[in-house]
């Protein structure tokens, strides 16, 4: 009952407060289209040329803009910025420039009014959409090669705000990022909320699957944090650690694993090198002989050795 | 306290759904729609025809490792083919190509096409491989090495020769797939991709308690995958239909070693059972649906099914236990997965940027392999109790609700609550519950400056834990495994934009995340990230940059262990600390020249302490250090040719306790591969020639 009731309160208090609602601003379109804003910037300066090279300069592509409405298929009528005697004051609807004032949503607008599908369909809510990220933050549309599609300079453009995901490129351990082997989207769909962290997969575990599918499973003998989810030991782009495991074993498994006898034996600096501490220590530890901790198929391997 | 948080949740996800008649959406501005019939578009110069080229050329290396050569494929000492090129053709009617090649010389070749019709139909194809090298100094006296039976030499004995034994894989990715989009609205793809996996990898096998043997393991993986969607593309639906099939295989079900550390009661052969092949397939809908302009709605719905029914082996290769009979042929395993999501905003009359998001995400991984009862034969020799197996299954639940206002251009404020619930079945825990509340504000005073704060703070609860039965060896009541333990979560991110003058950008983040576990008194207690970056960059007016970067992180955590129940604890300390910065410069001069110059260093440090009884004597500390400089230069000699050279040298150089001075008899009982820690120093020059079209 004081569920049913807070939600009444709620959504009469979004019916009762007033609106702000915008007039409408009539805007009007350029009588020559394209040809009237290329008058001025078609100029090296402005550096919007390259867009004929890519496809949303298509001429003969119905869907493309320079099909439409051309330059203000995106940047909006802009017949008052042409008639305006300062043009810096009276900029186009849109610029989608450094100190464009319209907000992530307005400026993407143009962009969703083509590219609401395909991978775009759960762009609402999703972690880039909800902080605000612009296409154009990533995207160049005018250039003739957008960099963010290139496999090597895409992750220069995601690094520019995942500072710290570049210092994970450079550990010892981690994916092929560095040599161009993998992008950021051979696992991330960024423009996707419906799957966690913006992964081409619904999961952590089923996007690792689509490379190491030979630890889907099931096993006749799971080992319970790899079946939950595969961050919970590695770090995927990047680690001190090999197999880019969070910590070193034998401490990142006796994190869980604490029956009497080996598993739970404290060792230290002066046990390397030691007898029979070693084993537990060095080349694989626990690995060693617990090398199937993915999960063993083997009818005589519930310890996850064989 | 469980009844609090599903009733936030229900509040807020009430409100969002709620359609409350008269909001509405900053109204966006609009237009007539324009008579475009004296369009001409003079200046739209579409430059059709063949673009791009081709590169050819040869690339040098100095005395590369396999820790050099690992990804690169720059695996020969001296000259190597490097052929690669980008391009493409345009055609007047809509018709494309465009290609990416790149080390097509090498094993870490790539090559991507596609051609079709714009806005109608393509078709792709695209070909890479992996490499992997990973042996540095690995050493076996194994006969057989790739293949699934590894022979002991005749006579040979502990102490006896061993040889090089290089641990390489291959990775082949192999994928086609069609695209038609010509009909308004519709669209269709197919997609097709085979991936093979074929080499050696190190492997361990545990032999008589506690002792173990490494073996090069052979590596004969292919997995092929189908793809195939339906999507309709409306103003106010989106809506897409998928199918996604997985088929892995492994060419060896097994790997029969001879055991050099056979006792010679019957272990002097042992097998290894390698991964089972696997079969999943998910159909999925995923869709977004407009209300209105103030009421949106996306989701998605997948239902997965995994199976898993390779002919399992004998308890054990020794004749001894020939007849022992398994209760099954196969496994029989099936998964059974689902997940659905379903997130709606409402934008409210409130105020112009106030808008209000709700998610709830449900997952199930239930696990239908049947149960049964084994009695394992370790080492080939020990035979032991009967246990059975435990199919782990999940259910998830995740909720949010989100609180955005967009106050002005220069403010903008987010908060939130979140929770998930995760229940789990044969594990020490069957249910978490997690949820907190988060914040944001981004402050844009000037045009130059952007500032944005965020804080989470998260609480998870865990039931009472229950053992699960561990045959023979019980876990320490007193642990809490850290992915099921009740934690405390702070997050903090912070970060500064500054544009001083055009083309400058300068850029500072701060990152926190402070883990407690304060409740497992045996576990992980506590852990802490931590991690500061700074970025610049500068464009010229001549098209020329700079750039450098720099990132400092610190990863801490402390965890408790005893050796028995009711043993006094000791507590082990990990420390890893990572710098990383670099800089660099490209540009041109007289029109037919670039050049440029990257520098990237990366330093790593790790320290790990186990103190038992109040002292402990530090591990070694880890290291890693990585650095690279490259520099190149092209010179354009006319429009079709141009020449590129480049050099690059790269170090690295780290050292590890747990393998440096390792051979394969230093660990008494443990028969390694005698692997150490790579360092190398290379350089690579590298000479192109350049044709476009």
């Amino acid at each position: 009952m004081k569920a049913l009731l807070s939600m009444i309160l709620v959504v009469v208090l979004l019916y009762a407060l007033p609106g702000s609602a915008l007039a409408d601003e009539e805007l009007e379109y350029t009588s020559k289209g394209a040809d009237s804003c290329l008058m001025c910037h078609r100029s090296a300066k402005w550096n919007v040329m390259g867009i004929f090279e890519t496809k949303h300069g298509s001429l003969t592509d119905p869907n493309a803009p320079f099909s439409n409405l051309q330059c203000e298929a995106c940047h909006g009528p802009s017949a008052a910025h042409m008639k305006a005697r300062n043009k810096a004051e009276n900029p186009p609807m849109h610029t989608f420039a450094d100190d464009e004032e319209a907000t992530a949503a307005e400026q993407n607008a143009p962009c969703m009014s083509c590219h609401s599908g395909h991978s775009n369909i759960g762009w609402m809510g999703s972690a880039h959409e909800s902080s605000d990220v612009a296409c154009v933050s990533c995207h160049s549309v005018h250039d003739a090669h957008d960099t963010v599609m290139d496999p090597l300079g895409q992750q220069e453009v995601c690094f520019e705000c995942h500072q710290r995901v570049r210092s994970d490129t450079l550990k010892a351990h981690g994916h092929p990022l560095r040599f161009g082997s993998m992008t950021c989207s051979s696992c991330h769909n960024v423009h996707d909320g419906n799957n966690d962290f913006l992964l081409t997969e619904d999961n952590v575990n089923d996007t690792c699957y689509s490379c190491h599918a030979e630890k889907r499973g099931p096993f006749l003998w799971e080992h319970a944090p790899a079946t939950e989810d595969c961050s919970l030991c590695h770090k995927p782009h990047g680690s001190n650690h090999p197999a880019s495991l969070t910590r070193r074993p034998p401490l990142l498994c006796q994190q869980c694993h604490s029956a009497a006898g080996h598993p739970s034996l404290a060792y230290t600096g002066d046990d390397i090198g030691t007898q029979p501490a070693d084993r537990f220590l060095r080349s694989r530890s626990c690995m060693s002989c617990h090398s199937q901790v993915h999960g063993s198929n083997h009818p005589s391997g519930s310890s996850q050795m064989r | 306290m469980k009844r609090n948080r599903k009733y936030r949740l229900q509040l807020a996800l009430a409100a969002c759904l709620a359609i409350p008649a008269g909001t509405a959406l900053a109204a966006d501005t609009t237009a007539d729609a324009p008579d475009t019939s004296n369009w001409v578009c003079k200046f739209c110069v579409v430059p059709y025809g063949w673009y791009g080229g081709a590169d050819f050329g040869l690339v040098y290396v100095d005395d590369p490792t396999p820790k050099f050569a690992d990804y690169r494929g720059l695996d020969d000492d001296g000259f190597t083919l490097d052929l690669g090129g980008e391009g493409g053709y345009r055609g007047e009617n809509g018709h494309y190509v465009e290609y990416y090649a790149k080390n097509l010389a090498l094993d870490s070749r790539i090559l991507d096409a596609e051609a079709g019709k714009q806005g109608t139909y393509d078709f792709r194809g695209s070909y890479q491989e992996i490499p992997r090298y990973l042996g540095h100094g690995t050493m076996t006296p194994f006969e057989g090495v790739g293949s699934d039976t590894l022979t002991l030499p005749a006579g040979w004995a502990p102490g006896g020769p061993l040889a090089y034994a290089a641990l390489e894989s291959n990775r082949t990715i192999g994928g086609a797939g069609f695209t038609f989009k010509g009909l308004d609205k519709w669209r269709f793809d197919v997609d097709f991709e085979r991936q093979e996996k074929d080499g050696t990898k190190s492997f361990g096998g545990g032999v008589f308690y506690v002792n173990a043997v490494l073996f090069p393991s052979p590596l004969n993986y292919s997995t092929d995958r189908f793809d195939a969607s339906v999507e309709y593309t409306g103003k106010m639906l989106q809506l897409r239909a998928e199918y996604m099939g997985s088929e892995f295989d492994n060419g060896y079900s097994s790997v029969t070693w001879d055991n050099p550390l056979a006792l010679g009661f019957g272990d002097d052969i042992s097998r290894t059972a390698l991964e089972p092949g696997n079969e999943f397939q998910q159909f999925s809908l995923v869709g977004a649906i407009r209300f209105t302009d103030w009421l949106k709605f996306t989701g998605k719905f997948s239902s997965g099914e995994g199976k898993q029914n390779d002919a399992f082996l004998p308890y054990s290769i020794n004749p001894n236990f020939a007849d022992r009979p398994l209760p099954r042929e196969s496994l029989n395993g099936k998964l059974e997965t689902s997940m659905y999501r379903l997130a709606g905003r409402l934008y409210m009359k409130i105020s112009k940027g106030l808008d209000l998001t709700a998610s709830y995400k449900a997952s199930e991984r239930d696990n239908k392999t049947p149960i049964d009862l084994y009695e394992p034969v370790m080492f080939e020799i020990d035979e032991q109790g009967p246990r059975r197996n435990r199919p782990y299954g999940y259910e998830r639940s995740r909720g949010d609700v989100e609180l955005r206002w967009r106050a002005s251009y220069q403010l903008r404020l987010n908060a939130g609550y979140v929770m998930e619930e995760i229940e789990r079945s044969y594990q020490e825990v069957l249910k978490t519950d997690e949820d907190g509340y988060f914040g944001e504000v981004q402050w844009t005073p000037l045009a130059m400056l952007d500032m944005r704060l965020r804080y989470e703070d998260l609480s998870r609860d865990a039931s009472p834990p229950e053992q699960q039965g561990n045959y023979g060896r019980a876990e320490n009541p007193l642990m809490r495994k850290y992915n099921m333990a009740d934690r405390d979560r702070q997050r903090l991110t912070a970060q500064l934009d500054v544009t001083p003058m055009d083309r400058v950008g300068v850029s500072f983040s701060v990152w926190s995340t402070d883990d407690s576990y304060d409740q497992s008194v045996i576990g992980l207690n506590d852990s802490e990230e931590k991690a500061i970056s700074f970025d610049f960059n500068y464009l010229f007016d001549s098209g020329s940059s700079i750039y450098a970067f720099f990132t400092q992180e610190t990863i801490e955590a402390r965890m408790s262990a005893a050796n028995g129940d009711g043993a006094t604890p000791w507590n082990g300390f990990t420390e890893d600390e990572i710098l990383s910065w670099g800089f660099g410069f490209s540009g041109q001069f007289k029109e037919k020249w670039s050049w440029g110059f990257d520098y990237v260093y990366s330093d790593s440090e790790g320290d790990i302490q186990v103190i038992d009884g109040g002292s402990g004597t530090p591990f070694p500390t880890l290291t890693t250090e990585l650095e690279n400089i490259r520099l190149y230069v092209d010179y354009d000699v006319n429009d079709h040719w141009g020449i590129g050279l480049e050099l690059y040298n790269e170090s690295y150089d780290t050292s590890d306790w747990m393998v440096d001075g390792v051979d394969p008899y230093t660990i008494e009982g443990i028969f390694t591969m005698g692997e150490e820690s790579p360092d190398y120093d290379v350089n690579v020059f590298r000479v192109l020639a350049r044709y476009r079209f």
